[in-house]
């Protein structure tokens, strides 16, 4: 039986994460202010692979909906589930999607799906967004 | 095999980082790196614009500080999970305090980490679970 409450994942276009040693560094660095990040020990940092969604078409479309609402769009939770460690210098092919809420029309979740060449779950991700809507007046 | 001291113990708490301020300079560079550059991180009067009191940091670079954390406790740890919630926006400017401790152990080689992004006053901004084993 289905579970009419169950969301209703809505595909994005599929994106590529690139995990060029040099963009990785670059990462790593900013986490760390500027000084030495995990790119010390050769690590993905582990939340590099969320940046797939900056700059792809998939991000464009989310920010679309956002601004048709008039909202920015601000991170309320993230999960991440790590089944096999990226390496640096691939380029790894991510499925996105994304569901509304139910329950909250100003929230929607998106989730990125991180696989191998081969097909296999190396890494997916969630991300609980608000579309963050100004009701008070134009400033604060 | 080796029963080599990898244990975890609930209650335990992992030592303290160094504060970190996140001026603005820091900001921009991981809106570069990262590529997000939405304003509300980056632009006062957009951010103000949707009523927020200033620019904010960006969520996914506090949550970032958690992995930078549990790497300096226990370098070659292996995260399996890692879950987040920002309980209030973090203001550019500001200075954080990360915390952990072992929540739960799961077995002799894996333990769910409890951590915490505090601001200068105390104030939760981001709290998380990790789930990680030796």
């Amino acid at each position: 039986m289905s579970d009419a409450r169950a969301p209703q994942w809505t595909a994005l276009p599929d994106a590529v994460l690139d995990t060029a040693a040099d963009r990785v560094d670059a990462f790593a660095r900013a986490l760390a202010g500027g000084g030495t990040g995990t790119e010390a020990n050769g690590n993905v940092p582990a939340t590099f692979a969320f940046t797939v969604f900056a700059g792809a078409e998939s991000g464009g479309l989310i920010e679309g909906i956002a601004r048709e609402r008039g909202a920015m769009l601000v991170h309320q939770a993230q999960a991440f589930t790590y089944h096999v460690p990226l390496e640096r210098n691939r380029r790894y092919p991510v499925a996105l999607d994304w569901h509304a809420n139910p329950d909250r029309d100003d929230r929607l979740v998106l989730r990125g799906r991180v696989r191998d060449d081969d097909g296999t779950l190396l890494q997916e991700f969630t991300a609980d967004i608000v579309l963050y809507v100004n009701r008070k007046g134009d400033t604060a | 095999m080796s029963d080599a001291p990898s244990s975890f113990t609930v209650g335990d708490r992992l030592p303290d980082g160094r504060p970190r301020h996140l001026p603005a300079s820091d900001i921009s560079a991981y809106a570069e790196a990262s590529g997000d550059r939405n304003p509300i991180h980056l632009d006062d009067s957009a951010a103000r614009g949707v009523g927020l009191p200033g620019t904010i940091v960006h969520g996914m670079l506090v949550m970032g500080q958690f992995e930078a954390m549990l790497r300096a406790w226990r370098p070659g740890l292996t995260l399996h999970t890692l879950q987040t919630r920002f309980l209030r926006p973090l203001p550019v400017g500001a200075t954080i305090h990360v915390e952990g401790r072992i929540a739960k152990v799961l077995d002799e080689r894996s333990a769910i980490v409890r951590l915490s992004v505090r601001d200068d006053e105390g104030h939760a901004i981001c709290v998380g679970d990790a789930t990680v084993s030796d």
